[in-house]
């Protein structure tokens, strides 16, 4: 895919509504990477974990700092695996984030329902870890609204983290 | 709701609000034999470990994941019949039929298993009438399953026409709903969510995929078993012949229902490297002359991507066409629409090698030479052809740039066919 300088019409909202959080997919949300967050993520078949592995180490070889999107407690006792972790696992990951448990999983809300969620993201390290690194890259499966992206990167800010944020996702 | 030779997941029973497991069976979903874990729902010993330390089967993870933790609940109580099992099919065996079905009768009396090995268009689904018939009648339960969704597909209506009073259930996909009638027309699959149900199981096209080289769909074959199985193909495997040497009872059938053989393949040389961009003008021309003879005309293609690619080009040439493929979700309604011509070319894929009956149609395949055309698919699809008594000769024609085994061995089986 040719990456071109233009922002989407998504990427135009969150920047009126503050500072854009720079987001790169692998893949477009096709029928095809449907059914595969389907079987991966759905039914929970762990052995998928690896069909992206080589891309996404190629593509993350030289990024400073990786900070997954965590899963709910709950999702993983159901799972029982995390899906990210299983994603982006063949790399050095900081988990540097922890989520509380929300009342519905974002995949069975409406757009608008998803753009209201709450932050819930918390940062488990002190400033001074954050701040040795310069650059964080946020991972996660699928960008849909961004807002769990979004609330990742708010919770880093917050946190007192200086330098700057992107994101990579699997699909968006 | 009578959920007898049921075999069902947690969730499943949740799904059908089912309060009274009381008469059901628990057993854990996976069970350690001899250090290996083994999945009781499709007997597959390939569980996979999860981050968490359990371990799951990924056979059948499709129908609902199973992990050691989960359990299933198998209802063994007997099944209440609901149907007559009256033959409302007033049709004539011819008598090459007749010795098949009787033979298949004779197996399923003796619990013996057995093979229908019949040449395409010889009539098999109505041989199984009389049986099918004769285990309802005596309370049994039958399920007639195939790996081919387009086969159960076809052979629905003409088992509710053949059966009008007993009631029949057809799945595919999807969850599992109520099935308590003494009829199944299902995926092989479905036999996963059974559990020693089935008086009689058909396995109709056994040796399609995706049933070749999947085992674990054997075992779901076997574990909802009670009964005999009958195995229906035209082009039996080796697993299959070695086993006539083992007792399975057969009929062979090696002439169609008109009585006329089957059409011999044409094998024709050519260029292929433009395809699917551009077909030769000899195929072109090939096809233009099939149409003027009234037929339709049957186009295989090797790859998924070339059958929209194919039609495109047909559709230039201003000949009303589509293409299909396993990834079509509009599959159904466009082979309806060329069974009532209202096509002139249906290009598909491998997936209508089997089961589909269009009269007077001829079959062309294209890049014969392909490896996704095995013998036994070439013998199928070149089965397409001839299926009606007034069109017994429709033409077949292999288009290839190279000779290969398969095309020779299934030119030559389609003669040795004709000839017995």
């Amino acid at each position: 895919m040719q990456p071109t300088e233009q922002l989407c019409s998504d990427c135009r909202k969150w920047e009126r509504q503050g500072t854009l959080l720079h987001n790169r997919a692998l893949f477009t949300y096709d029928a095809s990477m449907k059914a595969w967050i389907y079987q991966y993520k759905g039914l929970g078949d762990y052995r998928l974990h690896v069909a992206f592995q080589d891309l996404i180490a190629a593509r993350l070889r030289h990024a400073s700092a990786l900070v997954p999107i965590p899963s709910e407690p709950k999702h993983f006792e159901l799972r029982g695996f995390d899906p990210i972790l299983g994603l982006f696992g063949c790399l050095r990951l900081r988990s540097w984030l922890r989520k509380t448990a929300t009342e519905r999983p974002q995949a069975q809300k409406t757009r608008q329902e998803r753009l209201k969620t709450p932050q819930s993201f918390h940062v488990l390290v002190p400033e001074q870890t954050l701040n040795r690194v310069r650059q964080i890259t946020l991972l996660d499966d699928l960008y849909t609204t961004g807002r769990t992206l979004y609330h990742a990167r708010d919770a880093l800010v917050a946190a007192g983290f200086k330098g700057t944020i992107d994101a990579l996702t699997l699909i968006r | 709701m009578d959920l007898a030779g049921a075999q069902l997941t947690q969730p499943e029973l949740a799904r059908l609000a089912v309060s009274n497991i009381a008469q059901a069976t628990v057993v854990p979903a996976l069970v350690k034999d001899k250090g290996h874990w083994r999945c009781q729902r499709c007997r597959s010993q390939s569980p996979v470990a999860l981050p968490d330390g359990r371990y799951y089967c990924p056979e059948c993870v499709t129908l609902g994941r199973l992990t050691d933790r989960d359990s299933l609940y198998r209802f063994v109580q007997p099944h209440q019949p609901v149907g007559d099992g009256r033959l409302t099919w007033h049709g004539t065996l011819t008598p090459d039929q007749q010795a098949a079905s009787d033979a298949l009768m004779a197996s399923v009396t003796a619990g013996r298993d057995h093979l229908i090995w019949a040449v395409t268009g010889a009539g098999k689904t109505e041989m199984l009438f009389p049986t099918v018939a004769r285990m309802i009648q005596q309370q049994g339960r039958v399920a007639i399953v195939s790996p081919r969704i387009d086969v159960i597909r076809e052979l629905a209506p003409r088992f509710r026409a053949a059966f009008a009073t007993t009631p029949i259930t057809v799945r595919y996909g999807g969850h599992f709903d109520q099935t308590d009638s003494d009829l199944l027309l299902a995926t092989v699959h479905q036999l996963l969510r059974f559990y020693q149900a089935f008086d009689l199981i058909v396995v109709d096209e056994v040796d399609a995929f995706p049933m070749n080289g999947t085992p674990m769909l054997h075992q779901a074959v076997q574990q909802a078993r009670r009964g005999s199985v009958a195995y229906l193909t035209a082009t039996p495997d080796r697993v299959l012949k070695k086993a006539l040497y083992n007792g399975l009872g057969v009929s062979r059938l090696f002439r169609r229902f008109h009585g006329h053989p089957l059409p011999v393949p044409t094998i024709r040389l050519m260029n292929l490297q433009k395809v699917p961009r551009q077909l030769p003008t000899a195929m072109i021309t090939w096809i233009r002359q099939v149409l003027a003879t009234e037929r339709v005309c049957l186009l295989f293609v090797p790859k998924i991507s070339w059958a929209e690619q194919v039609a495109d080009v047909l559709r230039q040439l201003g000949l009303k066409t589509a293409g299909v493929a396993s990834t079509d979700p509009q599959r159904a309604e466009k082979v309806m629409a060329f069974r009532q011509r209202q096509l002139d070319v249906l290009v598909t894929t491998t997936i209508l090698e089997r089961g589909v009956t269009v009269t007077q149609c001829a079959v062309g395949v294209i890049a014969a030479a392909d490896r996704e055309f095995s013998a036994a698919a070439l013998i199928q699809i070149a089965g397409r052809a001839g299926r009606a008594a007034d069109s017994p000769d429709d033409p077949v024609v292999f288009f290839t740039d190279r000779y290969t085994l398969a095309l020779l061995v299934a030119k030559r089986q389609i003669v040795m066919m004709n000839g017995r």
